[in-house]
Formats: C-alpha cells, sequence, structure tokens
C-alpha cells in the first residue's frame, strides 16, 4: 500500500456502516454539557477548601509551636520569681503583716536584682554565680525600707499572674482556632469552664451525666 | 479553485477562532469551555459508541473525555495537531480503556503468519469490495480486537488518512499501513471460514 493509496473495499464500507448505524444516530441528553460544566467548575471549589483547610491547619500548628515555647519559657519564670521571693526576700506571703522591729532586727536581705522589667535576665545573671558575687546594682538601702519589699513581691506576683493569664489566652485562642477550623458534630460546643480555660464538649455527655 | 480557497480560508479562521478560544480558556474564562465542547462533543459521543454501544456508559466516557481534554488544554499544541484531532486522541484512548475495564469478552482466533500467507491479495481485495457478503463481514469485524476495530472505524468509516490516524492512535504510520493489511486478511479468512460453515 502506497502513502496516497486507499483502499476501496466497498463492502466492509458497508458493513462498517450498518454496523456504527446506531452509534452514528446516537444524541447526548439535554443536560449534558450543564452536568460537564458542573463537573470542570467543582474541583476549583474543591481547592479552596483544600486552601483554608491546610491554612488552618498550619496557623494551628504555629499557633501551637508558639505556645509550646512560651510554655516552656513560663515554669522557669516561675520559678525564678518563686525562688527570689522564697529564698532571697524574707516574706513569702504578701498577706503577712510586717513588723518593723522585726525587719529592723534580721539581717539585711540579699537580693541580687530587683530589676523587673526583665525576668529571664535576672534567672541568667543568678545562674551564672553565686549571689554574693553578683554586684548590686541598686544598693542595700533600697531593702532597709519595708514598703519597698512589699512592693517588689506586688511586683513579682504580678509578673505571674500576667504571664499565666497570656498562657492561658494563648490556650484559648489555639482551642477556638482549632474548633473552627476542623469539622465538629453538631452535638459540640465551645465552653469557658471555671478556671476560664476554653473546653470543647460534646451536649450528649451533659446530658449522660 | 476559488472555492477550495475560500473553504481553505474559512477552516484557517475556524482554527484561528478556536486557538483564541483556548487561550481565553486557559486565561480562566472556563465558562468558555462550553462552547468549545458543545462543537465536538457529539462527534466524540459517536466515536466512543462504536465500542462502547449502551448510550448511558457512552455518554459517560464522552464526559470523562472531555473533562480529559479540559484538564490536559494547556499542553494543546496547534502547530502538532487540530483541535479536533486532539480531542478524537483522547477520546479513543479513553474508549479503550473503558472497554478493557469492563471485560467484555472478545472471541478472537489465533491466526498464523503463514495462513495469513495463504491468502492471495487479489482474493482478499475481491472478498472485502463484494456487497453480498455484509453478514458474514459483520460477524468477522466483531470478532477483531478492540484496537483493531477502532482502526477500521478510523479508517473507512471516518476515511481519515494514516497520518491523522497515527496521531489520534500513537502509532507509526508504518506500523498503521502493515496492520491494515493484516486485519484485512484476517477478514477475509474469517469470511471464508463463516461462509464455508454456513455451508456444510
Amino acid at each position: 500500500m502506497k502513502t496516497s493509496e486507499k483502499y476501496n473495499d466497498r463492502g466492509l464500507r458497508i458493513a462498517l456502516k450498518r454496523k456504527y448505524k446506531d452509534a452514528e444516530r446516537m444524541k447526548l441528553s439535554d443536560d449534558f454539557n450543564d452536568r460537564l460544566m458542573q463537573h470542570i467548575e467543582r474541583p476549583k471549589h474543591r481547592h479552596l477548601w483544600l486552601y483554608s483547610v491546610v491554612g488552618a491547619v498550619a496557623a494551628c500548628i504555629l499557633l501551637l509551636l508558639i505556645l509550646n515555647i512560651s510554655h516552656e519559657q513560663s515554669p522557669k519564670q516561675t520559678a525564678t520569681a518563686d525562688k527570689s521571693m522564697t529564698t532571697d526576700l524574707p516574706i513569702v506571703n504578701p498577706q503577712i503583716e510586717i513588723d518593723d522591729h522585726q525587719i529592723d532586727n534580721q539581717p539585711v536581705p540579699t537580693v541580687q536584682s530587683v530589676s523587673t522589667s526583665h525576668v529571664n535576665s535576672h534567672h541568667q545573671s543568678r545562674k551564672r554565680s553565686s549571689p554574693r558575687e553578683i554586684p548590686d546594682t541598686l544598693g542595700n538601702e533600697i531593702w532597709q525600707n519595708p514598703e519597698n519589699i512589699k512592693r517588689a513581691i506586688r511586683i513579682l506576683a504580678d509578673c505571674e499572674s500576667t504571664l499565666q493569664r497570656e498562657e492561658q489566652e494563648m490556650r484559648n485562642m489555639v482551642i477556638e482556632a482549632t474548633f473552627r477550623a476542623t469539622p465538629q458534630p453538631a452535638t459540640t460546643v465551645l465552653v469557658t469552664n471555671e478556671m476560664g480555660d476554653y473546653e470543647v464538649i460534646d451536649t450528649n455527655r451533659i446530658i449522660e451525666l | 479553485m476559488k472555492r477550495m480557497e475560500r473553504q481553505t480560508g474559512n477552516t484557517s479562521t475556524a482554527m484561528h477562532d478556536e486557538t483564541v478560544l483556548i487561550r481565553r480558556i486557559l486565561d480562566g474564562q472556563t465558562a468558555l469551555f462550553r462552547q468549545l465542547a458543545g462543537r465536538y462533543a457529539e462527534q466524540v459521543l459517536q466515536m466512543v459508541a462504536r465500542l462502547i454501544p449502551s448510550p448511558e456508559e457512552a455518554e459517560e466516557v464522552t464526559q470523562d473525555v472531555l473533562i480529559e481534554a479540559y484538564k490536559c488544554l494547556s499542553r494543546f499544541d496547534s502547530r502538532q495537531a487540530t483541535f479536533q484531532t486532539w480531542l478524537m486522541r483522547i477520546a479513543y484512548h479513553t474508549a479503550l480503556k473503558h472497554y478493557r475495564q469492563h471485560h467484555r469478552h472478545v472471541r478472537t482466533v489465533d491466526m498464523e503468519q503463514q495462513w495469513l500467507d495463504s491468502i492471495p491479495d487479489d482474493e482478499t481485495d475481491a472478498l472485502l469490495d463484494d456487497t453480498d457478503r455484509l453478514s458474514f463481514m459483520e460477524r468477522a469485524i466483531e470478532m477483531l480486537k478492540p484496537d483493531d476495530q477502532m482502526l477500521l472505524s478510523l479508517y473507512y468509516f471516518d476515511d481519515r488518512s494514516i497520518r491523522d490516524i497515527a496521531s489520534i492512535t500513537d502509532h507509526p504510520e508504518g506500523y498503521l499501513r502493515s496492520r491494515l493489511q493484516w486485519i484485512r486478511k484476517r477478514l477475509a479468512i474469517t469470511i471464508k471460514s463463516l461462509e464455508s460453515n454456513e455451508n456444510k
């Protein structure tokens, strides 16, 4: 068979025409184009949904990482604050009344630093050397006034409560973001417990209880 | 001559129009695909229906073909083939895949080359040209493998060139020529054997 040549085969052509007679008459249903376009446009929505889910999950992971870092830092900070309150300062409980005479009779408390700007730097300075070797930046005279001691305790207590509050807020944010980002059953609700923490609970559980 | 020139002009305008349409679809005007699909959907259905006679199933495969075409639209190159040929290529492969997946049993007879050589070319030509053996011919076509049936339909029914068929089926032109010759001989032998069985 040459390139330009074509077989005649009349009989075969007619047989094929007869065989494919039904196929030639076949028509598409009226809503074919609508269904086709629905199929074509559907993946777009799926992609949008997928992107939003991926975004929400990424945000959650980021928040968890941040929370984890702050969580790792906060016990140290709390410990530092506690230690400074219990060991270095004579008064541990701010509710106890301070007796001026008692303070006068006691040796002057050793405080390495009352810099309240950054608890961490205070913690690091404590770690480096023994308390007495660190130069006193404010001088011992400051602790002779009981009001200053009270104020120092108050500042440290404030610091701790701020840290705890921030941590709780962060935790609540993560719980809320996760709750909103993930599909939940209709019976699931987000509530605040007595400690102020967010909690995801199933209403069926309440009914059971 | 003038009519031919006018026809060529019309074809090139249509092709340009089609290229513009495809570019606009790729630029994000997805809704325009309805227009493009509308031009060829029926043609695709009729080609698919040659292998898959059930109208519902054929329509389902046609939809798969057009969805696939939409997904691969960015890969279409108008310098290599026309959009119609490109679409028929997807239709050919999708229909064959669907046919094979659904395990339709095809009764095929193994034939040795020696047996095929036993029938002279003149006799083959005469048998296939004869219009009195149509029922035998139809039965003989049914006994062919699906891809051979498709090759016959593209060559005889659609009257496509070997070059065009090569681009639809992804087979070299030389292979298609020899395959066509092989199918013709095989058909001739099957017709002869069916005829002799009938006479007995």
